[in-house]
Formats: structure tokens, sequence, C-alpha cells
């Protein structure tokens, strides 16, 4: 066993661990707390897909803007986090059993596609490549995705200003 | 090397956790959390699938910063949401939500 | 690489009165709310007119990623239509509602999302769309100031929509693991080939993830459950415009998903829509039989139309193209009349929505009771009006193209719909009104859009055959000849 693979393995355990007691925690800023743990570990995947770029905005957009949106809004409305809530719904045994279900198809799907046994060197310059990307072929795309911020930003304000 | 089906394994098995978050969460800021995860999970199979099959063409990569911006701009509205319902009703609840009841 | 700005011009008139109307509000005053409204409607018309003035046979694409062709200008009128619509009932809601000015600024952005999702070629944009419109639509659903009932429903469709996103990208995903493209034509070209066997597992998932995401968005069973929740607590104005609007992008853009991406397995997605459709239209009808609230009927009624319109897909063919498109027409004029009614009964703190709040209307306000009469038959389907038309075409396009039996229980279907529909109509006609009964008034908008929608309503039920011909041509660029 390489020693990517080792680390896959190691992140891997982490990132799905921490992802399980997200949805199971009885405490909701402890979810919030491993919520983080789990975005991080994603972006070490992406450093082992050879995109440390994305890597680098997986660390700032989800754990530097979402994950502390969501400390946030926890603190901001206390009772949530009260440990002794409920927080499971009537249904979750069904939800659980949805979920093993669809892990178990979507497992079959991935192991029974032949699959490029490896991959190829990477032939262009990510990054730069990126950049071009926005302002070339994606032009519109990257325009479109400012008019989704903006549309975010002005439903922010009039759901969340004093009525 | 990592094969690629053992991100697509990983990708899928965060997908189904999300899931569960979202179905099984009584809690808006929960499920808004499960949310999140299925975010990631597809965010692994896009640059998972970009790197091993099309590394020549940036599509894939240029789709997952998509979707992370887009990500952020949900997550800003439904917290302003959530904020806004404390205010109110000092709850954020959401039993009568039941994603499998007819 | 040539760039044709020119092809995206609906689009771009759209998103500078966007612009325009914010400026106006961060610099204007109290008085320049109407201002606001007004503006958006000017755009709404421009670029309804530069819509049809791009009409032509040739179909520009910009970068690949939308193109303006006949398909997607007429589903722009659709939609403009539909937005005009909500704009005038908005100049209305304003002050009666105390709603914010940014209504007019967020339904021209959820436009923009539509017109770009019916345009769309290319997976990335059909999500990007989407999500404009979503977001935006979250919002207007949660905008009506101090009623809890709005508030609420906004964060029930912002969660169920989130999940419905994140589901539909998990399915693109997929198609892309399985293709290595988001372009529609080369997801066309590649998953029909032989290269794509070995993957074709992986892209029937990705399609089943795509078909559950948008069966979401626009309401299928067993996809269903948020709507009648969301429909009834947003402010009626946001109701009439995404149940006639964004139902209608949404219908539109899996057209041509499933036209141009899938056409190798359209017996497959065929059969699958021909049950979701039966089902869909099934249980609509049946949970709208026994609603007391007139709004909530009708946001059940509005499930029971989806069903009817995706028989139209689930026949896989020319003329079930076609019979969409009108039916989106008519049932956008239908439905947002009706809604433009029970916006005129509510009140601020009153919605005034229930059936006996409608009893004795003809003698209380005549004018209103007839147009409200007239959009419950269209809606039952009654011939003479654009409902029995619309409801006829899909229904025959089914019987052509070898799905009697889905024909069949659709007409069983609308004839017990036409029980919870005339029953509004003769509670209206022949019942006592409540001697503590509200005043309704009407303002003008507000009886502009129920004149022009009960007009069109009749017009199109018995002249539809300069509508017809203008939609045979829409949909030659999306099924050829």
């Amino acid at each position: 066993m390489s020693l990517p693979q080792i680390l896959f393995l190691v992140v891997g355990v982490i990132t799905l661990g921490a992802a399980v007691a997200v949805v199971t925690s009885r405490n909701v800023l402890h979810s919030a707390f491993l919520l983080a743990l789990t975005f991080f570990g994603v972006a070490v995947l992406y450093v082992l897909l050879d995109t440390p770029y994305l890597a680098a905005a997986q660390v700032l957009v989800y754990i530097g803007a979402i994950s502390v949106l969501i400390i946030f809004a926890i603190m901001l409305s206390r009772k949530v986090a009260a440990p002794d809530l409920v927080q499971r719904n009537s249904q979750w045994l069904l939800s659980l059993i949805v979920a093993v279900l669809l892990f178990g198809v979507l497992a079959y799907l991935t192991l029974q596609t032949a699959w490029p046994a490896a991959k190829q060197a990477l032939g262009v310059d990510a990054i730069g490549g990126l950049g071009e990307a926005f302002v070339g072929t994606y032009a519109l795309p990257f325009e479109v995705v400012s008019v989704v911020l903006l549309v975010a930003l002005v439903g922010a304000i009039i759901i969340a200003r004093e009525r | 090397m990592v094969p690629l089906s053992w991100f697509l394994v990983l990708g899928a098995a965060l997908f189904c956790i999300g899931v569960y978050g979202v179905l099984s969460r009584r809690n808006a800021i929960g499920i808004l959390m499960g949310v999140e995860l299925i975010l990631n999970a597809v965010n692994i199979n896009l640059i998972a699938f970009w790197r091993y099959r099309t590394p020549d063409h940036l599509t894939g990569l240029v789709f997952a910063v998509f979707v992370m911006a887009i990500a952020a701009a949900e997550a800003a509205v439904g917290l302003a949401l959530i904020i806004a319902i404390y205010r109110t009703r000092n709850t954020v609840i959401v039993e009568d939500v039941d994603l499998l009841k007819m | 690489m040539a760039i044709d700005l020119q092809v995206l011009a609906p689009e771009a008139i759209i998103l500078a009165f966007v612009l325009i109307t914010l400026f106006i509000y961060a610099l204007g005053s109290k008085r320049s709310t109407t201002l606001m409204g007004w503006l958006a409607l000017a755009g709404v018309v421009l670029a309804g007119a530069a819509s049809l003035y791009y009409w032509g046979d040739t179909a520009p694409t910009f970068q690949g990623m939308v193109a303006a062709d006949g398909y997607g200008l007429f589903a722009n009128l659709v939609f403009l239509l539909a937005a005009g619509l909500a704009i005038l009932m908005g100049l209305e809601a304003v002050r009666r509602f105390d709603l914010p000015a940014e209504v007019f600024v967020l339904v021209l952005i959820a436009t923009l999302g539509m017109m770009l999702l019916g345009s769309a070629v290319n997976l990335v944009a059909v999500f990007l769309a989407l999500e404009i419109l979503s977001i935006a639509l979250y919002v207007l659903t949660a905008s009506e100031r101090d009623e809890w009932r709005s508030l609420e429903a906004g964060m029930k469709y912002f969660i169920l929509g989130g999940f419905a996103s994140a589901f539909l990208l998990f399915g693109i995903a997929m198609i892309y693991g399985a293709t290595g493209t988001f372009s529609l034509a080369e997801i066309g070209a590649k998953g029909g080939s032989l290269w794509a066997l070995r993957d074709a597992p992986l892209l029937a998932a990705g399609l089943v993830f795509l078909l559950i995401g948008f069966a979401f968005k626009v309401a299928l069973v067993p996809f269903q459950m948020w709507t009648p929740d969301v429909y009834e607590g947003a402010p009626s104005l946001v109701t009439a415009f995404m149940s006639a609007g964004a139902k209608a992008a949404g219908f539109v853009a899996l057209i041509r998903i499933l036209e141009t991406a899938f056409p190798y397995w359209r017996a497959e997605w065929g059969w699958v829509l021909a049950v979701i459709a039966v089902l869909t239209m099934s249980w609509g009808n049946m949970a709208a039989l026994g609603q007391r609230s007139v709004k909530r009927m009708l946001a059940y009624s509005s499930i029971a139309h989806a069903g009817y319109i995706v028989i139209g897909l689930a026949v896989a063919a020319r003329t079930g193209y076609a019979s969409v498109l009108f039916y989106l027409i008519c049932y956008t004029l239908m439905n947002v009349g009706a809604f433009a009614v029970v916006m005129a009964m509510g009140r601020k703190g009153e919605p005034n929505e229930d059936l006996d709040d409608y009893t004795g209307l003809i003698r209380r306000k005549p004018g209103l009771a007839l147009a409200m009469a007239l959009f419950m038959l269209a809606l039952a389907g009654i011939p003479l009006t654009a409902g029995f038309l619309a409801k006829l075409y899909v229904f025959s396009a089914a019987v052509v193209e070898g799905y009697a039996w889905l024909a069949a229980v659709a007409i069983v279907n609308a004839v017990i719909s036409a029980y919870y529909y005339l029953r509004v109509a003769a509670r209206m006609f022949f019942g006592e009104a409540r001697a503590e009964a509200a005043p309704v008034h009407v303002s003008a908008p507000l009886g502009f859009v129920v004149a022009l929608t009960s007009l069109a309503t009749v017009f199109l039920g018995v002249y539809p055959a300069p509508l017809l011909e203008f939609i045979q041509a829409a949909i030659r660029p999306l099924v050829g000849f």
C-alpha cells in the first residue's frame, strides 16, 4: 500500500466518522464543530486529487464562511443547542433504512463500473486554466453566479431585517 | 495511487450520511448541515471524475467551484430564514417537515 | 471564438431592469415603490419584445451554454406573461399586504432564472439558472411581513428546495462521470454510443437523481408534500407566479433535457413519467376534494394540473410537447386569474380564503364572481374555455401515441375535479352571504389582471389556431422537421 492510499484511508475514516457524528449528535453545537472537521477532511481529499487550489477554497468557503455562519445561527438561537432537546424526528429509523439502501445501490454502481485504472499526469495548469475558463468558456455561468450571489444578498436582507 | 472507486465510494457514503441527516433531523439547522454534507459529496465526485476521466478539460473542476459559491449563497439565505423564524417564534424545530410522509 | 451577445438580449434586458429598480430602491423614498413596480413591468414588456424580435429559424448558442432557439424564446414569453401578471398583482399587494418593495426585484430575478433555465443547453447552466429561480422564490415566499404563515412556508420551501437541488446535483455529477461532459447535446451523442455502454447504469442512475430533483421542483407525486403548505403560506401573487411560471420553467427544461440528452431511453423515461402522471393527478384531485380553503384547494389543484402536463412529456413525441406548451400558457392565464381573485378577497391579517367567504359573492361583487366562475370552469376543463382545449390536446396526444389508458385515467380525473371547482362557483351564485362579510375592494391593476386573464381564457378557448401554429414553429428546433 502506497503512502497516498494510507493517507486516503486515514482521512476518509476521520471524515466519514465526523460526518456520522454531525447527523447523530444530540448537541447541535457539537454537530457544527464536527461539520467543520468533515469539511477539512474533504479539503485534504482535494489535495490528494491534485487540486490544492480547491482545497484552499474549501477551507475558506466551507470552514471560514459556512461553518462560522452555522455556529453564529446556533449561538443566536440558543435554545436549539439545549442538550436535553430531542433532535431526531419520529421517522429516523425509516430514514436510516433509506440511506443504507441508497448507499448499497450507489456502492454497487460504483464498483461494477470498469473505471480507468490509473490517473494520467495532469496535462494542464489547473489554476491558470481555471482562471481562463472563468473569463472564457465559462464566462456566462460565472456572471450568472454573480446574480445568484446578488439574489442571496437581497434575500437575506429582506428576511433578516427587523419586521 | 488511490483508485477512483475509493473516492466514489467515499462520496456515496458522505451523500447517504447527508441524506440521513436531512430526513431524520427535527431541527432546521441540523437539516441544513445534512444538505451541506450532500453538496460536499457532490464536489468530491465531480473533482474525482474530472481528475481521472477528463483531466484535460476543466469542466468538472469549474463546476465544483460554482457549487461552492452556490452553497454559500444558499446557506446565507437559509440562516437568515432560521434567525427570522427564531425571532418570531423562539423555535427552529421543523416538526411537520416529514419528507417520507405523504 | 465569436461572442454573440444578442443571443442573451432578453436576459440582459431583465438584468438591466433588476439593477435599475434596485438603484431606485436604494435612492428612493417610500413613494418609489410604485415606480419600481412600473419599471419592472416595463422590463418584462421589453424583454418580451426582444424575445419576439430575435425569433427566427437560426438557433445561435452562447458558448454552448444557452441557446436562443424558438423553443427557448417561446418559453420566455410564457415566463414573462406570468411575471407581468405577478408584477401587476404586486402593485396592489405592496400596499394591501405591506409586502417589501423588493418583491419586484425578486420577481424579475426569478424570471431571469426561468429564462436561462428555458434556454439552457448545458447542465452547468441548468443548475445555476435553477438556483437563481429557487433562491428568489424562497425569499418571495417568506416576504410577507408580520405573517407567520409566510415565514414558515419559506422555511419549508427552502429546506425541501435545497435538498432537491443537492439531489439534482448528485445526478449531474453521475451523468458527468458517465459521459465526461455537461453539454446536453454531447451527452445525447455519447450516451447512445457503444462507448458508454459499460457506463450506462451510472448514466441511468444520474438520470433518476436528476428526475427526482426536478420532480421536487415541479411538485410531482411522490415529491409533492411541500406544495400545499408553501402555496398556502406564500403571498397570493407569489403563489400565482410560482405555480404558473416556475412550474413552466421546470417542465420546459425537463423536456429539453430528456429530448436532447436522453432520446435513446424514450421508452423507459416515458413509462416512468406515465406512472408519475397517474399518481400526481389522482393524488392532487383526491386531496383537493376535501379542502375548505379556496387557496389550499388551488394548491392541490396545481398538483393535479402538473399531472396532466406530465402526460404530454410521457408520450415523448412532438404532439405531446406541443400540447404541453399550449397547456402551460392556458394554465398560466386561468391559474393566475384565480389567484388574483383570491388576493382581491384578502386583506392584511384576514386572508378570507374560506369557502364561506365566497358565498354569495355574485351579489356583492358580480364582476369578480363571474370571473372566478370562469376560471373555475376553465380549470375544470369545460368547453369554450382555454382549459378545455388544453386538456383536449394533451389527452389526444396520449391517444395518438398509444397511451389511451393514460388518457382514460386523466378523463376520470378531470370529471372528479369538476366537483370541487364547480362547488366554488355554486357557492358564489346560490349562497347567502354572511352579514359580517368584509367589503371586497378591487383596485385598477388587480382588476386589469382579472379582466385580461378572463378574456384571454375565453379567447384561447374559441380561437386557439394562431397560438397553436406559433407553438408548432417553436418546438421545431427541439424535435426537428
